[in-house]
């Protein structure tokens, strides 16, 4: 997350294949967006990971564009609400299936997901366990109602995709959402209990 | 407002100004509502289907001009002696509103429950004696369905032709025209079958759509075009 855990050499492949990630995301853009799960479950994070790989290769680059995100984004708040904020838009059907036939959401659905992936980096890195809790817990509730309601509708929500699509790409934003969240206990939960034996430690002293 | 950093995250150096973070918050916020709002025509939608019925019923579109071929009565079903008309002249020969469906004549999955509630529709029709206030055309939009194929599900339909029509777009690019306009998406899905999305759209003589009821509702469906129909 920070610019000493890369090397500066690195830090060239980083933005090679986060660009690459981008750039396949748009020029796959046909096969991909065929399918909803493809779509939502493939596609999307793509153009997310890319975006994320860009920011840790400018953040060893571009030191000040790092400082300048730092100081419009105190404790990540502003970064994490954008995860909300993105993701949200994208589970809603209608806003998903404007991107297939209207060039302007497609933009749109290409220029916030990679900002979403540039603001995520430095912001996790900058907001507290509890601040991380929060958004991560939001966004994966979220996105777990949205795919168990995606396997539950009898109905399409997009015309452009079937009823058996449908069903797959709700299974997939429940397995993504759950992948996240044991993810991030895994990521965070060993260095939060050294910290309370820490404070443990310190109380008893 | 001191925090902790969270323990596996190298602390940075410059602090975060809180209020350009909450005026940077709200700029996010106003263009995500805004999307939002475009996105669900003002959150009232979620599934473009919705927003099909939506628009149209607040905005008639007007249909294209299309070629119809109509099959003709059970014994002369050969396609030369189809009979040729543009959409907007067939509903405009007739004062009566339609209720008009798209499907495919090999379907076995939706239009089957739509040919059903059409069928019983028409029955509701005649029982009722509103056959000169309204009428059924269903239109097929698969290319593979002959006009033979037509004449013969409106056969097993038992349909009235003085209630019930049946028509195919014989050119292809009229018919992708129409169903873009009317906001069909077909899928073509296994075994040669289709998905798409069923509806009964009530039409004006004057060839402009009114309105999209949902193909569950079909007594809705008889309350709009008898609306019209005044």
């Amino acid at each position: 997350m920070s610019t000493a855990q890369i090397p500066a050499r690195g830090t060239g492949r980083l933005a090679l294949q986060g660009a690459m990630l981008v750039a396949l995301a748009l020029l796959l853009r046909g096969p991909l967006e065929a399918s909803m799960a493809l779509h939502m479950v493939l596609q999307l994070p793509m153009i997310a990971i890319g975006g994320a790989l860009t920011a840790l290769a400018a953040a060893c680059h571009k030191p000040r564009l790092a400082g300048l995100q730092a100081r419009w984004d105190a404790h990540g708040l502003a970064g994490l609400a954008w995860l909300l904020l993105a993701s949200a838009y994208w589970m809603v059907p209608r806003a998903l299936e404007q991107s297939l036939t209207m060039p302007w959401a497609e933009a749109g659905k290409f220029a916030s997901l990679f900002l979403l992936g540039f603001l995520l980096p430095g912001a996790i890195s900058r907001a507290a366990a509890v601040i991380q809790l929060f958004f991560l817990g939001n966004f994966c509730a979220m996105m777990a109602i949205a795919g168990m309601l995606y396997q539950d509708m009898p109905q399409r929500l997009c015309n452009a995709y079937s009823l058996d699509d449908q069903v797959v790409t709700g299974v997939g934003l429940v397995v993504a959402s759950i992948g996240i969240a044991a993810a991030w206990c895994v990521w965070q939960l060993p260095a939060l209990a050294g910290q309370a034996a820490v404070a443990e430690g310190d109380s008893a002293r | 407002m001191e925090m902790k950093i969270s323990p596996n995250s190298p602390s940075q150096p410059i602090k975060g100004d809180l209020a350009r973070t909450v005026a940077l918050l709200a700029c996010m916020a106003a263009v995500a509502a805004a999307a939002l709002w475009q996105a669900t025509m003002g959150f009232r939608v979620v599934s473009t289907e919705e927003g099909r019925r939506l628009a149209i019923a607040e905005a008639p579109l007007a249909l294209p001009p299309v070629g119809l071929a109509l099959p003709g009565t059970a014994a002369s079903t050969s396609a030369d002696l189809a009979t040729l008309a543009t959409l907007p002249a067939l509903l405009a020969a007739d004062k009566r509103p339609a209720i008009v469906t798209f499907f495919y004549a090999h379907c076995n999955a939706v239009c089957s429950v739509q040919g059903t509630e059409l069928q019983q529709m028409q029955r509701e029709i005649l029982a009722r004696g509103l056959q000169h206030r309204l009428r059924l055309l269903t239109i097929s939009f698969d290319p593979r369905d002959s006009l033979a194929d037509l004449a013969h599900y409106a056969a097993r339909m038992r349909a009235d032709a003085a209630v019930w029509q049946f028509a195919a777009i014989p050119d292809a690019v009229q018919r992708r025209a129409l169903l873009d306009q009317v906001g069909i998406i077909v899928l073509p899905a296994e075994m040669g079958e289709f998905q798409h999305n069923a509806a009964f759209h009530i039409v004006t003589p004057q060839g402009r759509l009114a309105q999209v009821v949902d193909y569950e509702q079909p007594e809705a469906a008889l309350a709009a075009a008898l609306e019209l129909a005044q």
